[in-house]
């Protein structure tokens, strides 16, 4: 805090006495104590800066000046959370300053970087298997084994904008699942008929109001019986 | 129960990130299948195994709200649901 001492003494001073020349010797008498109050104000930045520095900081400092050519500044903090605070002056890859942080210093100490914004990473964890119950499942039903044309009808009337799991069975051979798949609105039961030469692939179209959907069955291998 | 060749999660880890660094008292883990209410929809808890037979449709209506719920919680997230619901033959094999 900076204070003018000159005018807090005239200010304190008892009025009748407030005359320059009184007040020009309490000047003089006080010069020594102002001289060391302002010496101190001068320096107060110095000495803050000279008790937190120690060796390591600012080896880093000098450190990451020589590697990156940029300035920073590490500044304790209380640690909680974080140890300490590095002020970056000029333009740097923040990356490589942590590289160097990491591998030089500041060891299991946390530190953040005074312009550096927060942001939330989050990720999902602990899957499951997803696995059919009865209640998700429409079955496909092969109607007919002549030549190369499947008939496969739903018997499940869809009445609105459903997921629905298929499972394929084929004369007995395959039970083939295919999972979740979207069925747009329809009023109306659907149905699949569609002639695949080659068996090992089946697709299967669905038609519907708004679009059809195409779904293929790759590498399935079929036996025919 | 079949397999699907499906995997799906309700349990989402959030960090919060600083200059690279993860912030004290973070990652938080926000289990979905505990109970929980939100939107004016109330879920309430699940065991694995109903999670792994739950019907598509309510999953999907549990996952936004959760996914909603977190976000309110941790202001500035945005939670990426298309990693909740995946294909991943190696783990669950179709059967």
């Amino acid at each position: 805090m900076l204070i003018n001492l000159r005018k807090l003494i005239s200010d304190l001073l008892i009025t009748f006495t407030r005359d320059n020349k009184f007040i020009e010797l309490i000047r003089v008498l006080t010069s020594q104590a102002v001289d060391v109050y302002n010496e101190f104000n001068s320096g107060v930045s110095d000495f803050r800066y000279k008790a937190k520095a120690n060796a390591s900081v600012l080896s880093l400092q000098h450190h990451i000046k020589h590697e990156l050519d940029v300035d920073i500044l590490i500044t304790p903090l209380d640690g909680k959370p974080i140890d300490y605070l590095v002020s970056v002056i000029g333009f740097a890859d923040e990356k490589k300053i942590s590289q160097i942080l990491d591998t030089y210093g500041l060891a299991s100490r946390s530190y953040v970087f005074d312009n550096s914004e927060p942001f939330y990473s989050s990720s999902f964890i602990n899957y499951a298997c997803e696995s059919l119950l009865s209640d998700n499942l429409i079955t496909l039903s092969v109607d007919g084994d002549t030549g190369s044309v499947l008939l496969l009808t739903a018997q499940h009337a869809v009445t609105s904008r459903i997921f629905v799991k298929v499972k394929l069975e084929m004369s007995g051979f395959i039970n083939y699942l295919y999972p979740v798949f979207e069925i747009g609105t329809t009023s109306a039961d659907w149905s699949h008929q569609d002639q695949a030469a080659d068996f090992n692939q089946i697709v299967a179209i669905i038609p519907d109001i708004d679009d059809t959907y195409r779904y293929t069955f790759e590498n399935t291998i079929i036996n025919r019986g | 129960m079949a397999n699907t060749g499906y995997e799906l999660s309700l349990t989402i880890q959030v960090s919060l990130i600083i200059g690279g660094r993860v912030m004290s008292g973070y990652p938080i883990i926000y289990q979905g299948r505990n109970a929980f209410s939100f939107n004016g929809n109330s879920y309430p808890a699940i065991t694995v195994s109903q999670l792994k037979g739950m019907n598509h449709v309510t999953f999907l209506a549990r996952l936004a709200d959760f996914k909603a719920y977190v976000e309110s919680i941790e202001v500035g997230l945005t939670i990426d649901t298309t990693e909740a619901y995946k294909q991943n033959l190696n783990s669950c094999p179709i059967n």
